[in-house]
């Protein structure tokens, strides 16, 4: 992605339209945005992944 | 505590009551009573369930935990979010598409109504008095601590949750738990930003991060497997999903709250958003007990942070002999002090011998005043036989107590209080929706109207609720027994959750074997109880793998008498 088009979505415009599709997907299916519910479990295990490796760095760099 | 921290403790409490019976009114039917009219979003769903298992103990032991055992317990997490996972694609849906009130009633859908009863009865049970002691637990802390009376403070903590809870149910629970979350967080957020204040000037963040791990204090992951070691990484992945999966997936106080929600999405995100927020959260909380821990190497500590206990024993037969370990101890932990000023000053200046050097001497100068609070502790035990001798929950409330400014120390009570009345309003919600859907609307009075069902669960959520206070009221005459009732818990939930297990992963299994397995579990899990010396988290595993492995041959001689008979 082009720094141009990085500085076209905003933070804010990418949050409302997440709001915005998840008030149409009220009836158990994923909100549009995230297109699957794979991609959320995804990050939740990213984010799993992320903090291990963060405590794993901090207990080897403060040992 | 100041006229001010009353102030603030006061009308936070206040507030929170008012709020819940504002947020809860207009229920006209138990579908609006004990599901809040299934209406809530996510990120409401999301503070519910962390506030629901977030007690008020959370935040008085946590810090605590890391002061005297460094960071570790945070792999205890790590194992959360996986569960969150496996429950938004196993249990909620089934849920959801069954409209059920509570998850036993699940069990009647998949079995038959005993395996229900049973999974209900024991809940029941082991919530029932496990809500006793959720009041109780902070209610021992807070009550030491400010001086206050143990039974007004049980009254006030169950009383207030019985007002906004009785009368607005689960909607004036699950609006709650977002104001009591709010309070939490700017407390814990003001609480450390006042100790990294309080830290000498010229010692950062760095500084104290090296000062922590120096003395084994950020020992966040162990990749060593030990089954003797409770805290590594693999039984945090592993036994901590176990758990997670027993606790949100079983547990009705918690499935209660993702079943509110407005859809099944909202209930995925509400609890996958949990199992994203959750690992930091506990993160932040161990940071500020280590930052407690830097801090009192610069400042000495006192010998115990119990200071009924201390007071004791200054006034009785051993009051000088303790007095003088006491003198000890302040003189041996300022000659720490010092040391560890050197340390940051070699560190400053990249000395590597004297790094080394410092960090021996260092090593020396703790084991002295470990070994100083050793003997302290062994005066407290002979001066008092039944003197509580583990002073890890005292530790962040008397760090608070003296040290916060006016106005923030209210306000850390008043999260505190918070996250005691957050647990206890979930479990009596869950506890009224057992017992009118699972017991009374189901076996007792099948035919009655929306308006009686109404106000049998409101009847029974102060029902429960005075069973709680009295039971909090008793709990410090029970001694030991305080202990068997957290053990009461570990005895029910493998069961529970080995029957769910079955219920969603083995489909030939039918209800009279999984209610057979799960009676023999049971047997099995008091036996390991009582004739094994197992440790106790073990049971749920145990309890679990029972059920599983017994309910498929059980199912197998059933089916084959059936159709050996007819």
């Amino acid at each position: 992605m082009r720094k141009k088009d990085f500085m076209r979505a905003p933070a804010p415009r990418a949050w409302s339209s997440f709001f915005k599709s998840l008030k149409k997907s009220d009836s158990g299916e994923p909100p549009p945005i995230l297109k699957s519910w794979r991609n959320l479990y995804f990050v939740v295990l990213a984010n799993l992944l992320f903090w291990i490796v963060l405590f794993t760095l901090f207990t080897w760099m403060f040992k | 505590m100041s006229h001010i921290d009353w102030a603030v403790l006061i009308l936070s409490l206040v507030f929170i009551v008012i709020y819940g019976v504002y947020k809860g009114r207009g229920s006209r039917d138990i579908q609006g009573y004990l599901m809040a009219d299934r209406n809530i979003r996510w990120y409401i769903v999301t503070l519910s369930v962390m506030a629901t298992q977030a007690s008020a103990i959370t935040f008085i032991s946590t810090p605590g935990q890391a002061y005297s055992d460094g960071m570790r317990f945070i792999q205890f997490y790590l194992g959360l979010p996986l569960a969150m996972i496996v429950l938004s694609i196993t249990a909620i849906p089934l849920f959801h598409k069954l409209k059920v009130f509570t998850a036993y009633e699940y069990l009647e859908n998949r079995f038959d109504l005993k395996t229900r009863g049973l999974a209900a009865g024991l809940f029941l049970i082991q919530r029932g008095l496990a809500s006793g002691l959720t009041i109780y637990a902070p209610a021992i802390i807070l009550s030491t601590l400010l001086g206050l009376n143990i039974y007004i403070t049980n009254l006030i903590l169950g009383g207030l949750v019985i007002i906004y809870t009785a009368s607005g149910g689960s909607k004036a629970v699950s609006w709650t738990q977002t104001q009591q979350m709010l309070i939490i967080f700017v407390a814990m957020a003001g609480a450390c930003f006042m100790i990294l204040h309080f830290l000498p000037r010229g010692v950062s963040l760095t500084d104290a991060f090296f000062v922590a791990g120096k003395m084994g204090k950020l020992n966040a992951i162990d990749f060593s497997f030990d089954l003797s070691n409770r805290y590594n990484i693999w039984s945090g992945l592993i036994g901590g999903f176990f758990l997670a999966l027993s606790y949100f997936g079983t547990d009705q106080s918690q499935v209660q709250r993702y079943l509110t929600a407005k859809s099944i999405t909202h209930s995925r995100l509400g609890l996958l958003a949990n199992g994203i927020v959750k690992v930091p959260m506990q993160f932040f909380i161990l940071l500020l007990g280590v930052l407690v821990f830097v801090f009192y190497q610069f400042t000495a500590p006192p010998l115990f942070f119990n200071s009924v206990e201390s007071r004791n024993i200054r006034g009785g037969q051993l009051g000088e002999q303790y007095r003088l370990v006491e003198r000890q101890y302040e003189v041996a932990s300022k000659e720490k002090s010092e040391l560890i000023k050197k340390l940051i000053q070699a560190r400053h200046n990249n000395d590597a011998i004297a790094l080394t050097n410092v960090g021996q001497q260092l090593d020396e100068a703790e084991k002295k005043v470990s070994g100083l609070k050793t003997q302290g502790v062994a005066l407290i035990r002979q001066h008092t036989a039944t003197a509580d001798i583990g002073d890890t929950n005292y530790i962040f409330l008397y760090f608070v107590l003296k040290y916060m400014p006016i106005g923030l120390l209210g306000l850390i009570i008043a999260a505190i209080f918070a996250a005691s009345m957050s647990s206890t309003s979930s479990e009596l919600n869950a506890l009224a929706s057992t017992s009118v859907v699972d017991i009374y609307k189901r076996i007792l009075k099948k035919e009655g109207s929306d308006r009686h069902y109404l106000r049998v669960s409101k009847a029974m959520t102060v029902g429960w609720g005075i069973f709680a206070i009295m039971f909090a009221q008793y709990a410090n005459r029970l001694g030991t027994l305080v202990e068997a009732v957290n053990i009461l818990g570990s005895l029910f939930y493998g069961t529970i959750l080995g029957i769910f297990l079955v219920a969603f992963y083995i489909k030939n299994v039918r209800g009279a074997a999984a209610f057979y397995a799960a009676i023999i579990a049971e047997v099995g899990v008091v036996s390991c109880f009582l004739f094994t010396g197992i440790s106790y988290l073990w049971y749920n595993v145990v309890g679990c793998l029972l059920v599983i492995i017994f309910s498929i041959p059980i199912s197998y001689i059933l089916e084959h008498r059936k159709s050996a008979n007819g």
